[in-house]
């Protein structure tokens, strides 16, 4: 009877539950392989919807965010708004990180740094000035916070590849990070909705 | 029990199938086109979809009903509805006009610079269009509606004279920002290093009640408020030489800068014949001290100083007679200082209060010479005009204040008064302007300006008007119209003091349409001179005239990767009876069509930047007038085409330095084909003979190096060329 009634409410936790961890799994996996600017839409949204249904988790909304910026570099033209609604989601998740957690700190701070950077390519004549140290001190902050943090590595790859030589930019360097990212990257995520996305841009840059 | 709970096993998951509703429709805007990755979330649940390509959505849900949709779309207002299951619904979305760019004024300007909404060039794009010599009213020449002049000084807007477009340095007019004239050849511009300014407009036309004295146009030139660091930079080449240091102080709240440079032609002719000969000079030094300072919690002090100094001495045959040379000499100098102040007084107003002053000395002596360059007196009415000792020296001093209060709803409202002390007048001025958005789309701004000179006793209102309808989410239509005056030049006056100012009303048409880094812009315009100077056969306020015609401008930074272009098209219709003028002509700085073509790639491999422009212009006309304005001869130049190319290529010399270099070795021909250019003719006093005016040399070339310590102006080339 015992039985019964456990599987019962088992099963009444789970369809409750259901509407989410699953979804986020799935969202977050679809994430990795994530290509077209319609994929990202749809993540967006799709990580907007769980992120509005469940307001105690940091994932959703930061996963809200980094599709919105993943947009953000592929739509330059919708660039400012998309970014400014990333934004907007990286804020709620940063104020659902629990507090003193520098690992998941240093991923909000990472999606701050390319939503700045996202701005900077969009329009790099007008924005460049205004954007770019900002960008440039958020990923600083992102890998003080956690010096193993692949995502935080690959953008500073991408941001050293980018620039010109003469300029501090330095494709060598570029591909020491691409490679430190890498390594790290290849460590299994501390669980399946872990942040994790990154590494297929990743290897891309050291093809 | 056991059967209970399995009943209620049963029931549970019979009841979590049968709810299984299905969810169809589309999100579409207001016009029906469906809104491709429009987010649907059901209310109060993680269900949902994206909209296809169609704006269609399906998905399941098992919540119970009621079923309320919320549609969401960048840009767009998001939208709630009821649905019914398996009942196909359509959600139409409204733009959010929050999200568009906000319409801005801007029929006959072109601005630069962050500090301007809707600008068209950094002070980068100006220092780098080939040929200019890094002067930003000399940038302003491949810009439509302005004339390619290369036998003299100053910006020829329109069928307007050089002299009706006018300089503003933080507010207040520029009386005089080229040294003293010479015959044949360009003046320099001592105010005009983009590195000064980091909000430049160009105005055609149609400008703001703030401003005033320019017939045709403004060149609208802001400094730079403090220095994001220290910096120092010298720079040399046969021609010039540049020193300048910027200090910031510690606490980043002033910063003192002094800066000279010294030019000069001379050597450089010996390399490169130059007609005319030069004989000394031209050489410059122009010396700028600057100091900006933070005060109070909002305000921004602003101190500039330029010291300019002028010497050449010309020689040139003389046109009625082949044994004789023509000298020309000058030495100048000048001082102009130019203070400025800006605050918020309150959290809706602003202040801003403007001083200047303005001190030219110019000593000319022109006379004959034998080809011994010693001077002779020959005899004939043809050489009576020919010997002169010019000493002129012009004070002028200008006070101006200007308040601004922001009213809610984006609009405001700006008042102001200005005073103007020149040598022998004042002129007072009052404006006041507002600014009004009447929609989310259309903007309005509506002014006056009313200016009394003591001297003639006359005052005279100038109403203006300028208007902004957004047509798309990226395309606007403006419309101007204002009236626009100005005083004839001092040594007129003193011989009529009752002149009334010249008079111009402009009406402006323009579209811009401006788009994922392409922009594109056609402007109207026809202008009416009611007043124009005349000199013959009196000193008068009777000349009329006109002009009209079409621009267009076309600027790409988009389509090929570190590669920048721009296109502009000046078409111009113009007559005027002005000066001693026997009727009503084309004048001889107006040509019809103008084209300029402004090219900009960077190697990033190289390092290095290449430049090209090319302008191209149809022939102007030309007069030769016998005593008494009768036209004795008169025809058109053959057209104006120049290719001017630049190349800068950027390094640092001492990169293991702590404060690493920046250093750029820039080089360039100006004319690189070679082409022959006559802007016009000098006639004999009896019209037989004639001489071209053209390039003192059918090319010229430059090289030099500079380095910057401190600031790291990679930044600007980088981010443009990212």
């Amino acid at each position: 009877m015992k039985k019964i009634t456990t599987i019962v409410i088992a099963l009444f936790a789970m369809l409750a539950a259901s509407a989410q961890s699953p979804q986020l799994e799935s969202a977050v996996s679809k994430l990795n392989s994530a290509r077209t600017a319609a994929e990202y839409q749809d993540l967006a949204n799709t990580f907007q919807r769980l992120a509005s249904a469940d307001a105690k988790s940091w994932l959703p909304p930061y996963y809200a965010a980094v599709a919105n910026m993943k947009l953000a570099f592929l739509q330059k033209e919708k660039a400012m708004a998309l970014s400014a609604l990333a934004e907007e989601q990286i804020a709620n998740a940063e104020a659902l990180v629990p507090a003193g957690n520098a690992k998941e700190m240093s991923e909000i701070y990472t999606v701050k740094s390319f939503i700045e950077r996202s701005k900077v390519e969009a329009d790099p004549m007008t924005n460049g000035r205004k954007f770019g140290p900002i960008a440039g001190k958020y990923l600083a902050q992102a890998r003080k916070l956690d010096p193993q943090n692949p995502r935080a590595l690959y953008l500073d790859g991408h941001i050293k590849f980018h620039t010109p030589a003469l300029w501090g930019g330095d494709k060598n360097k570029a591909k020491a990070l691409f490679t430190e990212a890498l390594h790290h990257f290849n460590e299994p995520p501390a669980s399946a909705t872990a942040p994790q996305w990154g590494k297929t841009e990743c290897q891309q840059m050291l093809q | 029990m056991k059967t209970i709970c399995l009943l209620a096993l049963a029931g549970l998951l019979a009841h979590y199938n049968a709810s299984a509703q299905q969810i169809i429709g589309r999100v579409t805007d207001k016009t029906g086109r469906g809104l491709e990755g429009a987010s649907v979330i059901l209310a109060g649940t993680a269900d949902g979809a994206t909209a296809d390509s169609l704006g269609r959505f399906r998905f399941t849900t098992s919540a119970p009903a009621p079923y309320r949709l919320t549609a969401s779309y960048i840009g767009y207002k998001p939208a709630t509805m009821e649905a019914t299951p398996g009942i196909d619904i359509r959600i139409a979305l409204a733009i959010d006009p929050s999200s568009l760019q906000p319409v801005v004024i801007s029929a006959g300007s072109f601005s630069a610079g962050d500090k301007n909404k809707g600008a068209v060039m950094t002070a980068m794009d100006v220092v780098s269009v080939a040929g200019n010599g890094g002067d930003v009213a000399n940038a302003a020449r491949t810009l439509p509606g302005a004339q390619q002049i290369g036998e003299r000084e100053g910006l020829f807007v329109r069928g307007g004279a050089g002299n009706e477009t006018r300089q503003f340095v933080d507010g207040t007019l520029v009386p005089s920002p080229y040294f003293a004239a010479m015959p044949g050849l360009p003046q320099f511009n001592r105010i005009s290093s983009p590195f000064l300014f980091d909000g430049i407009i160009f105005s055609t036309g149609g400008y703001s009640a703030a401003y005033g004295q320019g017939l045709s146009g403004a060149l609208i030139l802001e400094t730079q408020d403090l220095p994001d660091k220290s910096s120092a930079v010298i720079g040399i080449s046969p021609m010039v030489a540049v020193a300048g240091v910027q200090k910031l102080a510690k606490n980043g709240n002033s910063s003192i800068g002094l800066s000279t440079r010294f030019m000069s032609w001379q050597y450089y002719a010996k390399a490169v014949p130059q007609n005319p000969e030069y004989a000394k000079g031209p050489a410059y030094s122009v010396t700028e001290a600057n100091f900006r300072a933070k005060t109070g919690k909002t305000g921004m002090l602003k101190i500039y100083a330029n010291f300019g100094f002028h010497q050449s001495e010309l020689y040139r045959e003389d046109v009625d007679s082949a044994a004789l040379l023509d000298r020309f000499a000058s030495t100048d100098r000048n001082i102009y200082l130019n203070l400025s102040h800006r605050s918020r007084p309150g959290e809706n107003w602003r202040l801003d209060l403007g001083g200047s002053l303005n001190y030219n000395s110019a000593d000319i002596s022109r006379g004959v010479t034998g080809q011994d360059k010693a001077g002779v007196h020959p005899e004939g009415a043809a050489f009576e005009s020919k010997t002169a000792e010019i000493r002129s020296r012009e004070r002028s001093l200008q006070g101006k204040a200007a308040i601004t209060r922001y009213l809610g709803g984006g609009h405001l409202l700006l008042a102001g008064s200005e005073v103007q002390i020149g040598e022998l007048d004042e002129l007072y001025a009052a404006f006041a302007e507002g600014a009004w958005r009447l929609h989310h789309a259309v903007a309005l701004r509506t002014g006056a300006r009313w200016e009394f000179s003591r001297l003639s006793g006359r005052g005279d209102l100038a109403p203006r008007l300028s208007l902004a309808v957004r047509t798309g989410a990226n395309s606007q239509l403006n419309a101007a119209w204002g009236m626009y005056f100005q005083q004839a030049e001092r040594r007129w006056r003193a011989e009529a003091p009752f002149l009334p100012q010249a008079k111009a009303t402009h009406y402006i048409l323009n579209y811009t349409r401006k788009e994922n880094g392409r922009l594109f812009r056609a402007e109207a315009f026809y202008k009416k001179y009611d007043r124009l100077l005349k000199t013959e056969p009196d000193i008068g306020m009777n000349g009329s005239g006109y002009a009209n015609g079409l621009e267009m401008f076309w600027r790409d930074k988009k389509s090929v990767r570190n590669f920048d272009y721009w296109v502009s098209y000046s078409y111009l219709h113009t007559r005027r009876d002005h000066l001693d003028f026997p009727m009503p002509l084309q004048p001889d700085f107006a040509a019809p069509h103008t084209l300029s073509v402004v090219t900009k790639r960077f190697f990033e491999k190289l390092s290095t930047n290449v430049n090209l422009s090319w302008s191209l212009a149809a022939g102007r006309p030309y007069y030769d007038f016998a005593p008494g304005s009768a036209i004795r001869q008169q025809g058109t130049t053959k057209g104006y085409n120049v290719v001017n190319l630049g190349l800068a290529h950027m390094l640092s010399l001492f990169p293991k330095w702590k404060q690493k270099d920046f250093t750029v070795i820039a080089c360039g021909v100006n004319n690189l084909l070679g082409t022959r250019q006559v802007f016009g003719y000098t006639f004999s006093y009896d019209g037989n003979n004639r001489s071209p005016v053209t390039l003192p040399a059918t090319r010229n070339y430059f090289i030099g190096i500079f380095m910057s310590l401190g600031i790291d102006r990679t930044e600007d080339y980088l981010n443009e060329n990212l």
